[in-house]
């Protein structure tokens, strides 16, 4: 039997009814969370340049944050460009990428199509998450370390499986499907700090949904495109670097959304510094900004990079600002998209305490993104928060409902209006009880504001 | 115009290789690389024509929801309108679907048909005339030709397919080409290009094959129009850690500075040149049907009757997989030499038509088939063919001949061959007249105000009213 039909039989095999809860949580959540972050990407000069490059015929398919109707396929590229427009979206360690980003904006194109519920669309995702996670334990880490962007190269696979089950395709078809995706996937991370970036985002979630529509059609591939010479394993990798073995065992058994599972970004700067965030938020109101009079931030001396240990200056190196974020937490008790805005930067407040903050290495060099910030008072006293990993990190710090909400509602609120906004998150937490995926985009639509 | 080495590893390599295909203008262009270069766009343009009735690219129409109902292209052998993208991904898939599409050596793929692909829905857009295609055509080919300089053979050996994998840079700087974009814009295309460069070659014997040219030609465009709307990339996208270069080839394993080498006083296109397809069959039958060709030339109509025997020597190699003494199908009297060098005796010509499964075994080819035997040589040359005819009278013709891949443009048009394959490739979709008609505008591209009158011809008028 192909590697590509093995994939796909295990894909097939997959059962909704017997997917953990937790797992159901956790997609949500993530769909959620990328729905929120394409509405925030869709106002990015990176989005309106994928729209007007592309000269697209209109279609029936929504673009998230615009009045706008397009193809399938050209949904899929807009929707994930704009997903990723600002690195915002949730991150796999299985995939070395972001998972959710690739297989949403074709599921939810091929959705308002066919009219798919709600549960067929978690079902779907999780489905997706599955096979490309698999895959990406076959190839990585690396195929990371090489210079491919396995968000786009491996996560087309996850559209694929994804747009596939959305479409019933048998295990023959995906498997062929699979096969397609081999020659059509792309991206290095050569162009990472560009915004080709987000549109590999957008490249893969268009060509997943491509290749599983070609093989509806009976368009047919080389059933040993994967592991044959010259196939996927063999170019992409290269021999010895891979281990097909590793792609065919474990599926569901926990799935890869719970063990290792995904991450979720609350704060719109970079990951190294969510846990030291936590903690300041979490002191945060125990005393008046005004009184403090210094900050120590310990954090794993692995995360303590050059980058991270400079003041903010600008808009965009505050995204890697350890001292600006902590100041910011400390003082709004939040860290949101509108604090890394200009104006935001020169908060005399934040400015003061950002100038005190001192960094140094945790003692507990085993805990990789544990932090703790003390503050000490004016009166002498100090006050010290320790947090283990950030919350939203992987399934044993669950991100609390109302964090989401939060950050979709900070992300969502850039393209759609205050009360659409809350609808349409209050619709993703119960997905899979909506009848038709065409309430949650014409929710969203109505709920556009330009 | 050659940088040397210390300078161009300060440079960007996006930035000189765009320098140079900027540089190439029609006026200093030598007049030999022009005529080649409209003569391979025929050419594409027919086989286009001959391979957009390939069955699978309605399923390809239809996954691309490309209905012809809305855009501003037209696509090859296709009723209706539709957008760029899709008019480039339908005609560089038709193009190579028969993979009876131009040939180098060089870049061990076909040249012409993503570039031609990709010019052919952008310029009916741009209302770009044809000496604007035909400059934009040979900056194309140039660069894809020239970075195979530097990571063949090692590229096509591990297994990408470069028809792709260099096609999409021939597209990107073809289209940006067109679009009359500054060195540093089509810099930034061709860095873009970098991120969307794919297509191996496990899926070689399927249609995914000739998907990946349409591809290549969508992507070329996609990423003009990107940077066009102010898309920026890395620069340094080709020489990075993670780059062109290091990802697909690996350290060690290409020589950058040999894509930069050359440029100016020496065409690819012309040395060493393209190649011209002019059988529709396995191109290692190709030497012993052109043996045949000249020997019909010589001796006039070949009568079954009077032949005793025919004998072919081709390398043992070629040999393997064309040694079908009795081929019971189209495809494989597409790859049994016997047939095709009996064919060629008896024809004059091998036709696209000749491989219908129903028809393709004529009674003369039937009746002359158990005197052909085929015998395996081990010379050198791999692409040398010889093929002996003995008459019942005693008399023995002999022929040899040596055609890699296919024959030099120049020679095919000379011979009236170009049109012939042009004429065969177009039957079914255009009248004759029509066709030569098309034909002769498309020799005269240089001259031509727009495209219009060519995408016209040969986009599909038949299949109209489906929508």
């Amino acid at each position: 039997m192909s590697l590509a039909l093995e994939i796909a039989r295990r894909a097939g095999a997959l059962d909704y009814e017997t997917f953990d809860p937790q797992a159901i949580k956790w997609a949500k959540q993530a769909m959620a969370d990328m729905v929120g972050c394409a509405l925030l990407g869709a106002n990015t000069d990176t989005t309106t340049m994928a729209i007007e490059a592309g000269a697209f015929p209109a279609g029936d398919c929504l673009v998230l944050g615009r009045q706008m109707r397009l193809g399938k396929l050209e949904a899929a590229f807009v929707n994930g460009t704009s997903g990723h427009a600002l690195d915002y979206d949730d991150t796999s360690k299985s995939l070395s990428g972001h998972p959710t980003v690739i297989i949403v904006p074709g599921l939810l194109a091929l959705a308002e199509e066919l009219g798919s519920s709600g549960r067929d669309f978690v079902d779907a995702y999780i489905v997706g998450v599955e096979t490309a996670t698999r895959i990406a334990r076959g190839v990585n880490f690396h195929h990371y370390e090489k210079g491919w962007h396995p968000t786009a190269t491996l996560g087309i696979f996850g559209a694929i499986a994804a747009a596939a089950r959305m479409m019933r395709l048998s295990d023959e078809q995906l498997a062929n499907a699979l096969c397609i995706g081999a020659s059509l996937a792309s991206g290095v991370k050569a162009n990472f700090g560009t915004p080709v970036k987000p549109m590999h985002a957008g490249l893969a979630a268009r060509n997943g949904l491509f290749a599983a529509l070609l093989a509806q059609q009976g368009f047919e591939a080389a059933p040993e495109a994967l592991e044959g010479r010259q196939g996927f394993l063999d170019v992409f990798n290269g021999a010895g670097n891979y281990d097909a073995d590793k792609m065919l065992t474990g599926w569901g058994r926990p799935l890869d959304l719970l063990e290792p599972g995904i991450s979720i970004k609350k704060y719109p700067c970079v990951y190294s510094v969510h846990g030291a965030i936590d903690a300041g938020i979490a002191l945060h109101g125990s005393f008046v900004p005004s009184d403090i009079e210094g900050v120590l931030v310990r954090m794993h001396p692995r995360r303590l990079l050059p980058h991270v240990l400079n003041p903010a200056t600008s808009a965009l190196n505050a995204k890697f600002s350890l001292s600006y974020a902590v100041s910011r937490a400390l003082v709004n008790g939040a860290v949101t998209l509108d604090h890394f805005e200009d104006e935001a930067l020169h908060d005399p407040d934040v400015v003061r305490i950002m100038n005190l903050v001192q960094m140094k290495p945790l003692d507990d060099r085993s805990n990789d993104y544990g932090a703790e910030v003390s503050v000490t008072l004016k009166d002498g006293s100090t006050i010290t928060k320790a947090v283990a990993a950030p919350l939203g990190r992987g399934p044993e710090v669950p991100l609390p409902e109302s964090m989401l909400a939060t950050k979709f509602m900070d992300c969502a609120g850039r393209s759609v209006t205050r009360q659409g906004a809350q609808t349409v998150f209050d619709m993703l937490m119960v997905l899979e009880t909506l009848p038709s995926m065409r309430d949650l985009t014409a929710e969203i639509k109505a709920g556009t504001l330009n | 115009m050659a940088a040397t080495r210390e300078e161009t590893d300060k440079m960007s390599f996006a930035l000189e290789l765009a320098r140079r295909a900027n540089a190439i203008k029609l006026d200093s262009a030598p007049t030999d690389a022009v005529r080649a270069a409209t003569y391979a766009i025929a050419d594409t343009l027919g086989v286009a024509l001959a391979g957009s009735t390939a069955p699978y690219l309605e399923g390809l129409a239809a996954a691309l929801g490309a209905d012809g109902r809305q855009g501003t292209a037209s696509a090859i052998g296709r009723t209706g309108r539709y957008s760029v993208l899709h008019a480039a991904l339908l005609n560089g898939t038709a193009a190579h679907a028969l993979d009876f599409d131009d040939c180098s050596t060089v870049m061990s793929g076909h040249p012409s048909a993503p570039v031609v692909a990709a010019l052919l829905a952008l310029a009916e857009e741009r209302g770009a005339s044809g000496a604007a295609v035909l400059e934009a055509y040979l900056a194309g080919v140039e660069v894809e030709m020239h970075l195979a300089r530097a990571v063949m053979p090692h590229h096509y050996d591990k297994g990408w397919h470069p028809t792709a994998t260099l096609g999409v840079f021939g597209a990107a700087a073809a289209s940006a080409r067109l679009l009359n974009f500054d060195e540093g814009r089509l810099a930034s295309t061709l860095a873009v290009a970098v991120s969307m460069a794919s297509g191996i070659k496990s899926n070689f014997g399927s249609p995914v094959k000739p998907l990946h040219v349409g591809q290549a030609a969508f992507n070329g465009v996609l990423a003009a129009q990107t940077v066009a709307h102010g898309m920026t990339s890395n620069l340094a996208a080709f020489e990075h850690t993670y780059g062109f270069f290091e990802v697909f080839n690996g350290a060690g394993n290409f020589d950058a500075e040999r894509a930069l080498d050359g440029w100016g006083h020496r065409f690819e296109i012309l040395e060493p040149g393209i190649a011209i397809k002019q059988h529709p069959c396995c191109g290692s039958a190709h030497s012993a049907i052109d043996a045949a060709l000249s020997i019909r030339r010589t001796v006039g109509k070949v009568d079954c009757d009077t032949v005793a025997a025919i004998e072919i020597w081709t390398h043992e190699r070629r040999l393997a997989h064309t040694n079908r003494p009795a081929p019971s199908t189209g495809l494989e009297a597409k790859f049994s030499v016997q047939f095709l060098t009996a064919k060629a005796l008896l024809a004059g010509m091998i036709g696209l038509r000749d491989f219908d499964d129903a028809s393709f075994m004529t009674p003369d080819v039937a009746a002359l088939l158990p005197q052909v035997v085929a015998y395996p040589h081990q010379e050198t040359n791999e692409y040398l063919g010889r093929v002996r005819l003995v008459l019942r009278d005693g008399t023995v013709l002999e022929h040899t001949a040596t055609t890699e891949l296919g024959r030099n443009p120049f020679d095919l048009q000379a011979s009236g061959d170009l049109e012939r394959k042009f004429l065969d490739c177009t039957r079914g979709h255009l009248a004759e007249a029509e066709a030569g008609q098309l034909f002769s505008d498309i020799l005269d591209v240089q001259n031509a105000p727009n495209m219009l009158h060519i995408t016209r011809a040969i986009a599909n008028q038949k299949r109209a009213g489906k929508c």
